[in-house]
């Protein structure tokens, strides 16, 4: 079974590794501090395993919280301000041109603009990379 | 055979990058007579509903969008509330940001076109860190609109070119899974994909195959 966690977490993207992917128990947790738990053979990692491959099985966009959403673009986006600089662009759309990292976080805050669409997206995104662990 | 109409508009950084894919795939498709297209100051509203009055089957159109305006040269509307019987009995494919929220369904359900494709988002076309025409990441995103319209010149179904665009995805998906950009590109393509809409007849075949002319 360890097998199994240990596969899915080399199969991600490397950014990816270190992102939150569920929420569980009220918190968030990164493929990392799964694997982690699951290595160390501890009661939380037996439940995070179940729990991953539940949601890998009858996998649908509503299981993946909102909350997780934010949580994940809003790090990302600081990640890459932090990286490029505030005012450097993030994407370029048809009708907006280049959007920023600033403005994209403020967009998502407000839920508005490309910025609100993404959150959305980001629910497929999350999906994408949980079906990994299928072996996908 | 001249089925195909095309608006090509290029005087900013989005539609520069849309502009050179939408004429890659126009080169590819140079050697059958399908189409006919409107380059720059040619793409304002009377230019088009004048073109659209002979006997196109299929409108492919680059331009800036709202969810009720369809834009051409330097941003002027070209397709609005007004105008919608322009496409009556043809394809719309507008590849812009949001006409797919409304202008879409007006299109076909009052102006009497056979079919809309379009984005009910916006429509990420290239990504900061590199945003040259030229770069993958430009043609994969203009790749997921210029696909379909492809598949249509070349004599297939609206369906069809939906379907050709899915399994283009899905080979994108794989391509950048590990790509240093990874994160942005992914997420534009997934951005993307969600964002097409199409109303209307989707059994549709507006231009002819080679075997057919």
């Amino acid at each position: 079974m360890l097998e199994a966690v240990e596969r899915w977490f080399k199969r991600l993207p490397p950014d990816e590794r270190d992102m939150p992917i569920l929420r569980y128990k009220g918190r968030s947790w990164t493929p990392r501090q799964i694997l982690r738990e699951v290595r160390a053979g501890t009661s939380i990692g037996k439940e995070l395993q179940e729990h991953l491959e539940r949601l890998v099985l009858g996998l649908h966009e509503g299981e993946i919280p909102l909350e997780l959403a934010e949580e994940r673009l809003l790090m990302w986006l600081e990640e890459f301000k932090r990286k490029y600089g505030p005012k450097a662009p993030v994407f370029i759309t048809l009708t907006e041109g280049p959007i920023s990292a600033e403005e994209l976080i403020r967009q998502i805050r407000e839920r508005r603009g490309l910025g609100g669409e993404l959150l959305e997206t980001e629910r497929e995104y999350i999906m994408e990379m949980l079906r990994l662990y299928g072996g996908e | 055979m001249t089925t195909t109409l095309v608006q090509l508009p290029v005087f900013d950084t989005a539609t520069s990058i849309a502009g050179t894919w939408m004429a890659d795939v126009l080169y590819k498709t140079q050697d059958r007579p399908i189409w006919d297209v409107l380059v720059n100051e040619e793409c304002t509203r009377e230019n088009v509903e004048a073109s659209l009055r002979e006997d196109y089957n299929y409108f492919w159109g680059l331009g800036h969008g709202t969810p009720t305006r369809f834009t051409g040269w330097l941003k002027q509307t070209v397709i609005d509330e007004t105008n919608l019987s322009i496409l009556k009995g043809k394809v719309a494919h507008l590849f812009s940001c949001l006409t797919g929220q409304k202008l879409g369904k007006l299109i076909v359900e009052k102006g009497g076109a056979k079919t809309f494709i379009g984005y009910a988002k916006r429509y990420i076309i290239g990504i900061g860190v590199d945003p040259s025409p030229s770069s993958p990441y430009s043609y994969a995103l203009a790749r997921l609109d210029t696909i379909m319209a492809e598949a249509i010149m070349k004599g297939y179904s609206v369906s069809e070119a939906k379907s050709i665009r899915e399994e283009a995805y899905r080979k994108l998906m794989n391509y950048f899974r590990y790509d240093a950009f990874a994160p942005l590109i992914l997420r534009a393509l997934i951005h993307n994909k969600r964002a097409l809409v199409i109303y209307g007849d989707e059994g549709v075949r507006p231009c002819p195959s080679e075997s057919e002319e």
